[in-house]
Protein backbone atom coordinates (compact mmCIF):
# COMPACT_ATOMS: atom_id res chain seq x y z
CA UNK A 1 0.00 0.00 0.00
CA UNK A 2 1.12 3.45 -0.61
CA UNK A 3 -0.53 6.89 0.05
CA UNK A 4 -1.42 8.65 -3.58
CA UNK A 5 -2.73 11.80 -4.45
CA UNK A 6 -6.03 11.71 -6.92
CA UNK A 7 -7.76 14.76 -8.51
CA UNK A 8 -10.76 13.47 -9.48
CA UNK A 9 -13.29 15.92 -10.39
CA UNK A 10 -11.75 18.94 -9.14
CA UNK A 11 -10.93 17.21 -6.12
CA UNK A 12 -8.25 16.24 -4.49
CA UNK A 13 -7.97 13.14 -2.29
CA UNK A 14 -5.79 11.46 -0.70
CA UNK A 15 -5.64 7.21 -0.54
CA UNK A 16 -3.85 4.59 0.79
CA UNK A 17 -4.08 2.00 -1.55
CA UNK A 18 -1.86 -0.64 -3.77
CA UNK A 19 -0.48 1.37 -6.62
CA UNK A 20 -1.61 -1.35 -9.07
CA UNK A 21 -5.12 -1.30 -8.29
CA UNK A 22 -7.29 -0.50 -11.71
CA UNK A 23 -8.32 3.18 -11.66
CA UNK A 24 -11.63 2.08 -11.84
CA UNK A 25 -11.82 -0.02 -8.58
CA UNK A 26 -10.76 3.51 -6.75
CA UNK A 27 -13.17 5.07 -8.34
CA UNK A 28 -15.85 3.00 -7.63
CA UNK A 29 -15.33 1.51 -4.63
CA UNK A 30 -13.17 4.40 -2.35
CA UNK A 31 -14.93 7.33 -4.15
CA UNK A 32 -18.49 6.38 -4.64
CA UNK A 33 -18.85 7.67 -7.99
CA UNK A 34 -21.38 5.73 -10.15
CA UNK A 35 -20.68 7.22 -13.44
CA UNK A 36 -17.85 5.20 -14.79
CA UNK A 37 -18.89 0.61 -15.45
CA UNK A 38 -17.50 -2.33 -15.30
CA UNK A 39 -18.17 -3.67 -18.17
CA UNK A 40 -15.49 -6.67 -19.93
CA UNK A 41 -12.33 -5.58 -17.23
CA UNK A 42 -10.31 -5.82 -20.53
CA UNK A 43 -10.36 -1.99 -21.58
CA UNK A 44 -12.42 -3.41 -25.03
CA UNK A 45 -15.85 -2.04 -24.47
CA UNK A 46 -15.13 1.60 -22.94
CA UNK A 47 -17.52 1.91 -20.44
CA UNK A 48 -15.33 2.50 -17.19
CA UNK A 49 -14.14 5.43 -19.48
CA UNK A 50 -13.33 8.09 -17.80
CA UNK A 51 -10.95 12.15 -18.79
CA UNK A 52 -7.56 12.34 -17.72
CA UNK A 53 -6.41 15.42 -19.10
CA UNK A 54 -8.86 15.41 -21.34
CA UNK A 55 -8.22 12.60 -23.30
CA UNK A 56 -10.35 9.11 -22.80
CA UNK A 57 -8.81 6.56 -20.59
CA UNK A 58 -10.24 3.18 -19.89
CA UNK A 59 -10.08 2.82 -16.08
CA UNK A 60 -10.42 -0.45 -15.92
CA UNK A 61 -7.03 -1.07 -17.52
CA UNK A 62 -5.26 2.25 -16.05
CA UNK A 63 -2.96 1.52 -12.66
CA UNK A 64 -3.98 4.45 -10.69
CA UNK A 65 -0.26 5.15 -9.98
CA UNK A 66 -0.45 6.26 -13.01
CA UNK A 67 -2.55 8.91 -13.10
CA UNK A 68 -1.83 10.57 -9.77
CA UNK A 69 -1.84 14.04 -9.99
CA UNK A 70 -3.65 14.66 -12.75
CA UNK A 71 -6.80 16.23 -13.85
CA UNK A 72 -9.73 13.23 -13.76
CA UNK A 73 -12.59 13.37 -14.67
CA UNK A 74 -15.73 11.06 -14.74
CA UNK A 75 -19.07 11.42 -16.12
CA UNK A 76 -20.34 13.03 -12.61
CA UNK A 77 -17.96 15.64 -13.71
CA UNK A 78 -19.19 17.31 -16.51
CA UNK A 79 -22.67 18.12 -15.36
CA UNK A 80 -25.39 17.26 -13.22
CA UNK A 81 -29.37 16.45 -13.94
CA UNK A 82 -30.03 20.13 -12.98
CA UNK A 83 -26.87 21.47 -14.99
CA UNK A 84 -25.97 18.81 -17.58
CA UNK A 85 -22.90 19.34 -19.92
CA UNK A 86 -23.96 20.53 -23.61
CA UNK A 87 -23.13 17.06 -24.72
CA UNK A 88 -24.71 15.21 -21.96
CA UNK A 89 -27.93 17.68 -22.72
CA UNK A 90 -27.77 16.62 -25.81
CA UNK A 91 -28.10 12.72 -25.16
CA UNK A 92 -31.34 13.83 -22.89
CA UNK A 93 -32.71 15.82 -25.51
CA UNK A 94 -32.07 12.52 -28.44
CA UNK A 95 -33.15 10.01 -25.39
CA UNK A 96 -29.88 8.22 -27.02
CA UNK A 97 -29.70 4.86 -24.62
CA UNK A 98 -31.53 1.87 -23.79
CA UNK A 99 -30.25 0.21 -20.64
CA UNK A 100 -27.78 2.96 -20.46
CA UNK A 101 -24.52 0.65 -19.26
CA UNK A 102 -22.58 2.09 -22.34
CA UNK A 103 -23.58 5.72 -21.95
CA UNK A 104 -20.29 6.63 -19.88
CA UNK A 105 -18.10 5.65 -21.88
CA UNK A 106 -20.10 6.58 -25.04
CA UNK A 107 -20.32 10.50 -23.94
CA UNK A 108 -17.16 10.71 -22.25
CA UNK A 109 -15.27 9.57 -25.63
CA UNK A 110 -17.52 11.91 -28.00
CA UNK A 111 -16.55 14.61 -25.79
CA UNK A 112 -13.16 14.06 -25.82
CA UNK A 113 -13.60 13.49 -29.36
CA UNK A 114 -15.56 16.57 -30.16
CA UNK A 115 -12.90 18.80 -27.82
CA UNK A 116 -10.17 17.65 -29.94
CA UNK A 117 -11.87 17.80 -33.55
CA UNK A 118 -14.97 20.49 -32.92
CA UNK A 119 -15.01 20.04 -36.97
CA UNK A 120 -15.70 16.16 -37.31
CA UNK A 121 -17.86 14.43 -40.20
CA UNK A 122 -20.70 12.31 -39.82
CA UNK A 123 -17.92 9.84 -40.95
CA UNK A 124 -15.26 11.40 -38.82
CA UNK A 125 -17.62 10.92 -35.51
CA UNK A 126 -18.34 7.63 -36.49
CA UNK A 127 -14.83 6.44 -36.59
CA UNK A 128 -13.98 8.12 -34.00
CA UNK A 129 -16.53 6.33 -31.90
CA UNK A 130 -16.17 2.96 -32.92
CA UNK A 131 -14.12 1.42 -30.21
CA UNK A 132 -17.27 2.05 -28.16
CA UNK A 133 -19.67 -1.05 -28.04
CA UNK A 134 -23.24 -0.65 -27.48
CA UNK A 135 -25.59 -3.75 -26.85
CA UNK A 136 -28.54 -2.35 -26.85
CA UNK A 137 -27.65 -0.98 -30.54
CA UNK A 138 -28.32 2.43 -29.82
CA UNK A 139 -26.10 3.68 -32.39
CA UNK A 140 -28.62 6.11 -34.35
CA UNK A 141 -29.38 8.04 -31.66
CA UNK A 142 -25.94 8.30 -30.10
CA UNK A 143 -24.80 9.69 -33.49
CA UNK A 144 -27.11 12.56 -34.06
CA UNK A 145 -26.58 13.23 -30.47
CA UNK A 146 -23.26 13.87 -30.73
CA UNK A 147 -24.34 15.68 -34.48
CA UNK A 148 -26.05 18.22 -31.69
CA UNK A 149 -23.36 18.35 -29.15
CA UNK A 150 -21.15 19.18 -31.74
CA UNK A 151 -23.48 22.22 -32.85
CA UNK A 152 -24.05 23.10 -29.47
CA UNK A 153 -20.44 22.80 -28.45
CA UNK A 154 -19.37 24.97 -31.66
CA UNK A 155 -21.39 28.09 -30.56
CA UNK B 1 -33.73 -46.54 -27.57
CA UNK B 2 -32.48 -50.15 -28.46
CA UNK B 3 -32.37 -51.69 -25.22
CA UNK B 4 -34.76 -49.79 -23.14
CA UNK B 5 -34.57 -52.65 -19.95
CA UNK B 6 -30.76 -51.92 -20.10
CA UNK B 7 -31.03 -48.20 -20.09
CA UNK B 8 -33.95 -48.21 -17.75
CA UNK B 9 -31.91 -50.13 -15.28
CA UNK B 10 -29.01 -47.95 -15.43
CA UNK B 11 -30.61 -44.69 -15.14
CA UNK B 12 -32.73 -46.44 -12.13
CA UNK B 13 -29.37 -46.40 -10.24
CA UNK B 14 -28.41 -42.86 -11.32
CA UNK B 15 -31.77 -41.65 -10.29
CA UNK B 16 -31.80 -39.88 -7.05
CA UNK B 17 -35.06 -40.24 -5.23
CA UNK B 18 -35.82 -36.67 -4.97
CA UNK B 19 -35.64 -36.45 -9.01
CA UNK B 20 -37.68 -39.83 -9.27
CA UNK B 21 -40.64 -38.40 -7.05
CA UNK B 22 -40.74 -35.45 -9.17
CA UNK B 23 -40.57 -37.23 -12.08
CA UNK B 24 -43.48 -39.08 -10.56
CA UNK B 25 -45.32 -35.51 -9.35
CA UNK B 26 -45.07 -34.95 -13.07
CA UNK B 27 -47.37 -37.59 -13.93
CA UNK B 28 -44.53 -38.97 -15.77
CA UNK B 29 -43.14 -42.31 -15.21
CA UNK B 30 -39.17 -42.91 -15.27
CA UNK B 31 -39.99 -45.82 -18.28
CA UNK B 32 -41.49 -42.78 -20.53
CA UNK B 33 -39.33 -40.84 -19.59
CA UNK B 34 -36.24 -42.69 -20.40
CA UNK B 35 -38.61 -43.32 -23.74
CA UNK B 36 -39.26 -40.01 -24.78
CA UNK B 37 -36.53 -38.01 -23.68
CA UNK B 38 -35.92 -36.41 -26.54
CA UNK B 39 -39.67 -35.17 -26.63
CA UNK B 40 -40.04 -34.47 -23.06
CA UNK B 41 -36.74 -32.17 -22.91
CA UNK B 42 -39.69 -29.51 -25.32
CA UNK B 43 -42.60 -30.46 -23.28
CA UNK B 44 -40.62 -29.87 -20.06
CA UNK B 45 -39.60 -26.16 -21.19
CA UNK B 46 -43.02 -25.31 -22.89
CA UNK B 47 -44.52 -26.57 -19.34
CA UNK B 48 -42.08 -23.61 -18.03
CA UNK B 49 -42.96 -21.35 -20.26
CA UNK B 50 -46.19 -21.91 -20.11
CA UNK B 51 -46.43 -21.47 -16.38
CA UNK B 52 -44.68 -18.39 -16.30
CA UNK B 53 -46.75 -17.10 -18.63
CA UNK B 54 -49.78 -17.95 -16.38
CA UNK B 55 -48.10 -16.37 -13.65
CA UNK B 56 -47.79 -13.32 -15.33
CA UNK B 57 -51.53 -13.42 -16.94
CA UNK B 58 -52.69 -14.85 -13.44
CA UNK B 59 -55.51 -13.25 -11.62
CA UNK B 60 -55.06 -11.11 -8.79
CA UNK B 61 -52.88 -13.28 -6.08
CA UNK B 62 -52.40 -16.21 -8.33
CA UNK B 63 -48.34 -15.81 -8.77
CA UNK B 64 -48.72 -18.95 -6.16
CA UNK B 65 -45.63 -21.19 -5.81
CA UNK B 66 -43.29 -18.77 -8.15
CA UNK B 67 -43.98 -15.82 -6.25
CA UNK B 68 -42.53 -14.68 -2.58
CA UNK B 69 -44.71 -15.48 -0.12
CA UNK B 70 -44.62 -12.26 2.30
CA UNK B 71 -45.13 -10.31 -1.09
CA UNK B 72 -48.06 -7.68 -1.40
CA UNK B 73 -51.20 -9.62 -2.58
CA UNK B 74 -51.41 -9.24 -5.88
CA UNK B 75 -55.43 -9.07 -6.34
CA UNK B 76 -55.42 -5.96 -3.76
CA UNK B 77 -55.27 -2.56 -4.61
CA UNK B 78 -53.10 -1.28 -2.01
CA UNK B 79 -50.44 -3.56 -3.13
CA UNK B 80 -50.21 -1.68 -6.97
CA UNK B 81 -51.11 2.34 -5.66
CA UNK B 82 -51.08 4.67 -2.69
CA UNK B 83 -52.17 7.93 -2.73
CA UNK B 84 -50.46 10.79 -0.48
CA UNK B 85 -51.58 13.33 1.47
CA UNK B 86 -49.86 15.73 -0.78
CA UNK B 87 -51.72 13.95 -3.68
CA UNK B 88 -48.72 12.32 -5.27
CA UNK B 89 -49.35 9.00 -6.33
CA UNK B 90 -47.03 5.94 -5.55
CA UNK B 91 -47.55 2.91 -7.68
CA UNK B 92 -45.34 -0.42 -7.31
CA UNK B 93 -44.37 -3.15 -10.03
CA UNK B 94 -43.30 -6.58 -10.45
CA UNK B 95 -41.29 -5.51 -13.49
CA UNK B 96 -38.42 -4.00 -14.32
CA UNK B 97 -36.53 -1.56 -16.05
CA UNK B 98 -34.11 -3.03 -18.64
CA UNK B 99 -33.69 -0.29 -21.03
CA UNK B 100 -36.55 -0.99 -22.76
CA UNK B 101 -38.60 1.67 -21.34
CA UNK B 102 -40.89 -0.23 -18.98
CA UNK B 103 -41.06 2.10 -16.10
CA UNK B 104 -42.09 5.07 -18.48
CA UNK B 105 -44.43 2.76 -19.71
CA UNK B 106 -45.94 1.80 -16.75
CA UNK B 107 -45.78 5.20 -15.23
CA UNK B 108 -47.56 6.85 -18.47
CA UNK B 109 -50.14 3.77 -17.96
CA UNK B 110 -50.76 4.53 -13.84
CA UNK B 111 -51.09 8.22 -15.22
CA UNK B 112 -53.60 7.55 -17.64
CA UNK B 113 -55.42 5.67 -15.80
CA UNK B 114 -55.73 7.61 -12.64
CA UNK B 115 -55.94 10.56 -14.61
CA UNK B 116 -53.05 12.17 -12.78
CA UNK B 117 -49.88 14.56 -14.67
CA UNK B 118 -47.23 11.85 -15.63
CA UNK B 119 -44.58 13.75 -13.07
CA UNK B 120 -46.84 13.34 -10.10
CA UNK B 121 -46.22 9.22 -10.21
CA UNK B 122 -43.67 7.23 -8.65
CA UNK B 123 -43.02 3.73 -9.12
CA UNK B 124 -41.16 1.19 -7.45
CA UNK B 125 -40.30 -1.46 -8.99
CA UNK B 126 -39.36 -5.48 -7.87
CA UNK B 127 -38.42 -4.86 -4.37
CA UNK B 128 -40.63 -7.95 -3.40
CA UNK B 129 -40.80 -6.54 0.00
CA UNK B 130 -43.58 -4.13 -1.08
CA UNK B 131 -44.12 -4.67 -4.82
CA UNK B 132 -46.38 -7.58 -6.25
CA UNK B 133 -43.69 -10.65 -6.87
CA UNK B 134 -44.33 -10.87 -10.39
CA UNK B 135 -41.36 -13.42 -11.38
CA UNK B 136 -39.15 -12.37 -14.27
CA UNK B 137 -39.21 -9.77 -16.55
CA UNK B 138 -38.55 -11.02 -19.98
CA UNK B 139 -39.96 -12.39 -23.46
CA UNK B 140 -42.22 -9.23 -24.36
CA UNK B 141 -44.56 -10.11 -21.31
CA UNK B 142 -44.68 -6.91 -19.09
CA UNK B 143 -47.33 -5.14 -21.17
CA UNK B 144 -49.93 -8.57 -21.60
CA UNK B 145 -48.95 -8.89 -17.93
CA UNK B 146 -49.69 -5.34 -16.31
CA UNK B 147 -51.28 -3.50 -19.21
CA UNK B 148 -54.53 -6.33 -19.21
CA UNK B 149 -57.53 -6.12 -16.67
CA UNK B 150 -55.58 -7.69 -13.43
CA UNK B 151 -52.63 -6.36 -11.82
CA UNK B 152 -51.62 -2.97 -12.75
CA UNK B 153 -53.63 -1.47 -15.12
CA UNK B 154 -56.44 -3.60 -13.10
CA UNK B 155 -55.40 -2.06 -9.87
CA UNK B 156 -55.91 1.65 -11.26
CA UNK B 157 -58.88 1.13 -12.98
CA UNK B 158 -60.14 -0.40 -9.92
CA UNK B 159 -58.69 2.80 -7.95
CA UNK B 160 -60.29 5.48 -10.13
CA UNK B 161 -63.90 3.74 -9.81
CA UNK B 162 -63.55 3.88 -6.16
CA UNK B 163 -62.74 7.65 -6.27
CA UNK B 164 -65.51 8.63 -8.38
CA UNK B 165 -67.77 6.72 -5.57
CA UNK B 166 -65.74 8.24 -3.03
CA UNK B 167 -66.36 11.89 -4.46
CA UNK B 168 -70.35 11.18 -5.34
CA UNK B 169 -70.72 10.80 -1.71
CA UNK B 170 -68.62 14.10 -0.75
CA UNK B 171 -70.04 15.86 -3.49
CA UNK B 172 -73.43 14.55 -3.14
CA UNK B 173 -73.37 14.00 -7.05
CA UNK B 174 -74.32 10.89 -8.54
CA UNK B 175 -71.07 9.17 -9.64
CA UNK B 176 -72.29 9.27 -13.48
CA UNK B 177 -71.99 12.85 -13.82
CA UNK B 178 -68.78 13.21 -12.04
CA UNK B 179 -65.47 12.59 -13.83
CA UNK B 180 -61.89 12.07 -12.74
CA UNK B 181 -59.54 14.89 -13.81
CA UNK B 182 -56.12 16.21 -12.89
CA UNK B 183 -56.15 14.24 -9.21
CA UNK B 184 -59.18 15.19 -8.72
CA UNK B 185 -62.97 13.97 -9.11
CA UNK B 186 -65.01 16.80 -10.56
CA UNK B 187 -68.95 17.56 -11.93
CA UNK B 188 -68.85 17.10 -15.65
CA UNK B 189 -71.50 20.04 -15.68
CA UNK B 190 -69.79 22.14 -13.44
CA UNK B 191 -65.94 22.01 -12.65
CA UNK B 192 -66.08 24.37 -9.40
CA UNK B 193 -67.73 21.00 -7.86
CA UNK B 194 -64.49 18.66 -7.27
CA UNK B 195 -62.83 17.53 -4.20
CA UNK B 196 -58.93 16.30 -4.98
CA UNK B 197 -57.95 12.25 -4.64
CA UNK B 198 -55.64 13.21 -1.63
CA UNK B 199 -58.78 14.50 0.39
CA UNK B 200 -61.11 11.02 -0.62
CA UNK B 201 -58.47 8.80 0.57
CA UNK B 202 -55.00 10.58 2.10
CA UNK B 203 -53.42 8.58 4.56
CA UNK B 204 -55.76 5.41 4.09
CA UNK B 205 -55.66 2.53 2.35
CA UNK B 206 -58.42 1.80 -1.06
CA UNK B 207 -59.25 -1.89 0.91
CA UNK B 208 -60.29 -3.12 -2.31
CA UNK B 209 -59.67 -6.47 -4.64
CA UNK B 210 -58.71 -5.72 -7.94
CA UNK B 211 -61.86 -5.31 -10.12
CA UNK B 212 -61.40 -6.91 -13.49
CA UNK B 213 -64.47 -5.68 -14.77
CA UNK B 214 -63.95 -1.67 -13.46
CA UNK B 215 -64.29 0.36 -16.14
CA UNK B 216 -60.68 1.13 -18.55
CA UNK B 217 -60.03 4.11 -20.59
CA UNK B 218 -60.92 3.82 -23.85
CA UNK B 219 -57.97 4.51 -26.10
CA UNK B 220 -59.43 7.13 -27.85
CA UNK B 221 -59.36 9.10 -24.57
CA UNK B 222 -55.79 8.71 -23.89
CA UNK B 223 -53.37 11.69 -23.32
CA UNK B 224 -50.95 10.02 -21.64
CA UNK B 225 -50.25 6.79 -22.73
CA UNK B 226 -49.23 6.01 -26.45
CA UNK B 227 -47.60 9.37 -26.34
CA UNK B 228 -43.91 9.89 -26.87
CA UNK B 229 -42.64 11.12 -24.16
CA UNK B 230 -39.17 11.54 -22.37
CA UNK B 231 -37.92 8.50 -20.54
CA UNK B 232 -37.62 10.13 -16.43
CA UNK B 233 -34.47 7.83 -15.87
CA UNK B 234 -32.56 9.36 -18.74
CA UNK B 235 -31.03 12.77 -17.34
CA UNK B 236 -29.63 10.06 -14.73
CA UNK B 237 -27.98 7.72 -16.63
CA UNK B 238 -26.06 10.60 -18.68
CA UNK B 239 -24.85 11.88 -15.69
CA UNK B 240 -23.79 9.46 -13.89
CA UNK B 241 -26.44 9.68 -11.48
CA UNK B 242 -28.43 6.60 -11.89
CA UNK B 243 -29.13 3.90 -9.52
Amino acid sequence: MSLLSLNVNGQTHSLDVDPTTPLLYILSDDLGLRGPKFGCGLGQCGSCTVLVKGQAVRSCITAVETVQGLEIVTLEGLGTSDKPHPIQKAFIEEQAAQCGFCLNGVILTAKAFLDKNPKATEKEIEAGMSRVLCRCFTHTRMLRAIGRAKQGMAR
Amino acid sequence: MKNPSRAERVNESRMEPGAAEALARAGFSRRAFIKGTGALIVSFSMGGALRTLEAQRAPAGAFGENGASDSPPANEVDSWIAIASDGSITAYTGKEELGQGMSTAQTQLVAEELCVPFHSVNLIACDTSMTPDQGVTSGSQSHPANFNRNNLAGACATAREALLQLGSKRLNIPADELVAVDGTIRSKSDASKKVAYAELVAGKKFDLKVDTAAKRKPASEWTVLGKPIGRPDMAAMATGTFE
